[in-house]
């Protein structure tokens, strides 16, 4: 269970999301076509930090920014945390690009859109706290928006990249608690297990739809 | 005379009975019917007589393109063949099988727009088609060979640029369950042995020519790089099947499989796809990876790359390296295709050792894939192998067949789901040898009639996709509703049609479906999500109509059908729309004969008008409603006793199916007692002279 001990913004999970990502300042493996250095507003360092981390599909802590600001030294940022933040706050304003998200802990987070949608944000977000709040929220939105249910082994894919165990451990704890009342599963025919909210979504209805994304589609070419 | 770009001017007739060849003006004779199945479905209402078989020296096989075959445009890469299909039961009827690959380009590059194949050689040929020089050389060294060595041995004598359509022994023997194939994996269904009544083992043809394009060049460039710009995944999934930071949206269901950390595993050295941003059109080759979507993700460890058709970037057809059956099969380690071609092997089986995520179910495939194009072997969509499961376990192969022949068969290989299996099976279908193997290849139709099973028996079998006449439904009320019904209506086999399951699929979220339903069809209640159906209601049978005209549109115009129409797009900033006006601009720009999107579509519904009037002057009968638009009972049924219009269930509602027809025939201004178009339906379409042929036949309504 040690990914569920990690704390949002640790070293930790840096490391663990960014398997292509070769640091702040470093080189990026893709570009858009772009240059991920510029847009809109005018060009400065901490912009270009967190559009670098968009780009490898990060987002990037304001204490993040700080030591990438300070080359990285340990200690350094601590002297300019309040400069930062007034930086960030004028960048936001300046840039349309940018965007600032809050984790429940209060730590603030940014992204740019050039490269980041708002909704994969989010769920970098999500993913920075409860696996099993995360599970269920995601659970709930698939159900109501599109709708559908989610095969439980899509999170252990990226960017969630938990293990099976992880995963199946989670949804055995949620099954017990009553904030998660409304998440149930279903099996296909194949033996996959597919998670749904009956907010949204009526049982028989959701194990159909699980049946047809598991079975039917690739039955039907 | 207005001379137009986009057609290469000629179409090339060869008379096989004669060993002559002649030309007619593309534009003069065919302009108004584009190209493709509009040439085609002009020659077989003008010069095949109803009555008509399909292995007759009579009928006519036409290999046709359209104007934007060979151009710049994406897609651009399919073939129609229109001929009498010999599957198509009780009585067969016009329809089309559509080959991608490069044989549409090159035939363009020769100087052709379409090849009218007629009357029947008195022994085994093939033709060459070298620009402008046509010649029919003798086959008989190439008779009884499988498809890839004829390919190899044409292409020495015609150059390794050659595109070689081919067929194998099962188009040879006359199997009706045989296939046409050309650029190693790409085939047309259903049109093998056809070719083979006719002794034509193969058309090779190479052009050093180009295709002229007739607006501006400039508007054309961009029209190009616009289209790309909309392009999504294969089959125009325009979200990823995971969560990616450019995206929105995700679904799970859709074929843009390409993300970072998923690798072509058997290149060298591995190369990943990376996250396929949208807005980057160099990457959109990335995007699919029709293995790794079929058969799992283990396919990804064995995919060398995408392959696929001229002027396409999605390369459906995965190519896939898996060293492994070389040795323990006697087959090359490469092997590429896409959909049913991957599917070929496995779904013949129940089960695997190991389970559907085993190695063996890949081995399977690669089995499968390679003697189904080697020998020519259609699968019908699938209904080959389900009619084989269905015929085993409920023992009718046993009680059919003589002992002998049932032991020579290694069903204990079959159940446990052993590849090698498909070597005592697929051969034999090929070579018409015993019973199990004749009847096999007759197809579904004729199949049930030798065994004396009736149609309707398949017809109630939810499980076995059966539709009518032979076929199996493609895309209809199991995913979209009375549209994918009605669609499944329409056509003398399996319709083909991906216009709406492209819209359906596409990944995006109800609401936005909706809200784009509601402007290309005029009412958001065009679309229903997947099992939760609402009744009939006038927007679905508009999107049924435009579904059948964009389908024959594409096979007019040569655009691929599997991937278009383009009214979705991954563009956050338009809104995930994509546009409708696609083929008409690029229709317009491409041969100077500017139509708009209206203007088009009435071209593409005199097409499908002349496929309905086919259709009733070969059956006879202008009562379509109740003797050809027909429904099989799994339709209508529920194995939970769900009732229609419950979430949860595609069970269709009788009355409201009824309902839909009466819709779908106003749609298009036919007779909603037969379902035949009326005179004025004709008339509106520039065909007169098709309603007086009818009339004359007595087989206009009213």
């Amino acid at each position: 269970m040690k990914l569920f001990a990690l704390k949002a913004g640790s070293p930790g999970l840096l490391r663990r999301a960014g398997r292509e990502y070769k640091g702040l300042v470093g080189s990026m493996k893709e570009t858009r076509g772009t240059d991920a250095l510029e847009g809109p507003g005018p060009v400065d360092e901490a912009a270009a930090i967190i559009r670098r981390a968009s780009e490898a599909g990060l987002l990037i802590s304001e204490a993040e920014i700080r030591r990438a600001l300070a080359g990285g030294q340990p200690g350094a940022e601590a002297d300019r945390e309040a400069d930062v933040r007034t930086r960030l706050l004028t960048l936001l304003g300046e840039c349309d690009d940018l965007r600032e998200v809050v984790a429940d802990n209060g730590e603030r987070s940014y992204y740019s859109s050039l490269s980041m949608s708002e909704a994969y944000a989010a769920l970098l977000l999500r993913r920075q706290g409860d696996p099993a709040r995360l599970i269920a929220e995601i659970v709930r939105q698939d159900s109501e928006v599109y709708p559908r249910p989610v095969p439980l082994d899509m999170f252990t894919h990226p960017p969630f990249d938990f293990t099976l165990e992880e995963v199946v451990q989670t949804a055995a704890g949620m099954a017990a608690r009553e904030e998660y009342s409304d998440i149930e599963e279903t099996r296909t025919s194949t033996a996959r297990l597919f998670l749904y909210s009956t907010l949204y979504l009526e049982p028989a209805y959701a194990s159909m739809l699980a049946e047809w994304l598991d079975v039917g589609q690739s039955n039907n070419p | 005379m207005k001379t137009y770009g986009g057609w290469a001017g000629k179409v090339l007739r060869v008379d096989l009975s004669t060993g002559r060849s002649r030309t007619e003006e593309t534009v003069d004779k065919y302009k108004d019917y584009l190209g493709g199945t509009g040439i085609g479905y002009k020659v077989m209402w003008d010069e095949v007589p109803a009555g008509t078989k399909p292995h007759d020296p009579g009928n006519k096989i036409i290999f046709a393109v359209g104007p934007l075959a060979g151009t710049g445009a994406p897609c651009n890469g399919r073939i129609a063949i229109t001929t009498l299909w010999p599957t198509c039961a009780p009585k067969p009827l016009v329809a089309t099988g559509h080959m991608g690959g490069h044989f549409a380009a090159e035939l363009k590059y020769a100087g052709y727009d379409a090849i009218v194949i007629e009357g029947k050689a008195d022994h085994p040929v093939w033709l060459s088609v070298a620009d402008g020089k046509v010649e029919v050389k003798d086959g008989r060294h190439l008779w009884g060979e499988g498809i890839r060595r004829t390919t190899a041995a044409i292409s020495q004598i015609m150059g390794p640029e050659a595109v070689v359509a081919a067929i194998g022994p099962a188009g040879e023997n006359l199997v009706p369950m045989s296939n046409v194939m050309n650029s190693i994996s790409h085939s047309a269904g259903g049109a093998g042995s056809v070719m083979g009544s006719k002794n034509l083992k193969a058309i090779g043809v190479r052009g050093t020519g180009s295709v002229r394009i007739g607006g501006n060049k400039d508007e054309w460039e961009k029209l190009v790089k616009y289209h790309l710009s909309l392009l999504g995944a294969n089959n125009q999934h325009v979200v990823p099947n995971a969560p990616q930071p450019w995206a929105e949206f995700w679904s799970p269901g859709t074929r843009w499989v390409g993300s970072k950390g998923r690798a072509w595993g058997a290149a060298a050295p591995p190369i990943e796809t990376g996250t396929c941003e949208p807005h980057n059109l160099n990457r959109i080759a990335y995007r699919t990876n029709n293995a790794a979507f079929y058969l799992g993700d283990a396919a990804w460890q064995y995919t060398v790359r995408g392959n696929g058709c001229t002027g396409c970037p999605i390369r459906c057809h995965t190519m896939v390296k898996m060293p492994a059956v070389a040795s323990k099969y006697g087959i090359s380690e490469m092997g590429q295709n896409t959909c049913m071609g991957l599917l070929f092997g496995w779904v013949f089986f129940k089960s695997f050792p190991a389970g559907l995520d085993g190695r063996a179910n890949m081995e399977t495939c690669m089995v499968g894939m390679h003697l189904a194009d080697d020998l020519g072997i259609w699968c019908n969509y699938g209904q080959l192998q389900r009619d084989f499961q269905k015929l085993y376990y409920e023992g009718h192969i046993k009680a059919k067949l003589g002992e002998k022949e049932f032991k020579s068969y290694s069903w204990d290989k079959y159940e446990k789901g052993d590849p090698s299996f498909l070597f005592e099976l697929l051969p034999r279908i090929a070579a018409k040898e015993g019973e199990l193997a004749c009847a096999l290849g007759l197809g579904t139709g004729y199949l049930l009639e030798r065994w004396s099973i009736s149609e309707a028996e398949w017809g109630k079998d939810h499980d076995l996709a059966y539709w009518k006449m032979g076929h199996p439904k493609h895309h209809s009320c199991e995913e979209v509703g009375q549209c994918g019904t009605l669609i499944n209506l329409m056509y003398n086999r399996d319709p083909q049609c991906h216009s709406h399951v492209n819209f359906i699929r596409n990944g995006l979220p109800l609401q936005v479906q909706k809200k784009l339903a509601a402007e290309i069809w005029g009412a958001p209640e065009a679309v229903d999500a997947i099992g939760a159906y609402t009744p009939m209601h006038p927007s679905k049978a508009r999107m049924a109509k435009w579904s059948v005209l964009r389908k024959e549109l594409h096979d007019s115009l040569s655009l691929c059908n599997w991937m278009g129409p383009w009214v979705a797009s991954p563009l956050k900033e338009r809104g995930y729309r994509g546009d409708d006006s696609l083929e008409s601009m690029l229709y317009s720009v491409a041969t100077g004969d500017k139509l708009d999107r209206q203007e088009l579509d009435r071209v593409a519904e005199r097409i499908f008008v002349l496929h309905r009037a086919l259709t009733i002057r070969d059956m006879g009968t202008k009562e379509m409603r109740a003797r050809h638009d027909l429904i099989p009972e799994w339709a209508f049924e529920d194995e939970s006793g769900k009732a229609p219009f419950t979430k949860g269930t595609t069970r269709m509602d009788r009355k409201d199916v009824e309902t839909a027809k009466d819709m779908f025939y106003d749609e298009l201004g036919w007779d909603r007692a037969t379902g035949a178009p009326t005179a004025e339906a004709y008339r509106k379409a520039g065909m007169g002279d098709v309603a007086i042929e009818l009339d004359r036949r007595n087989l206009l309504p009213g």
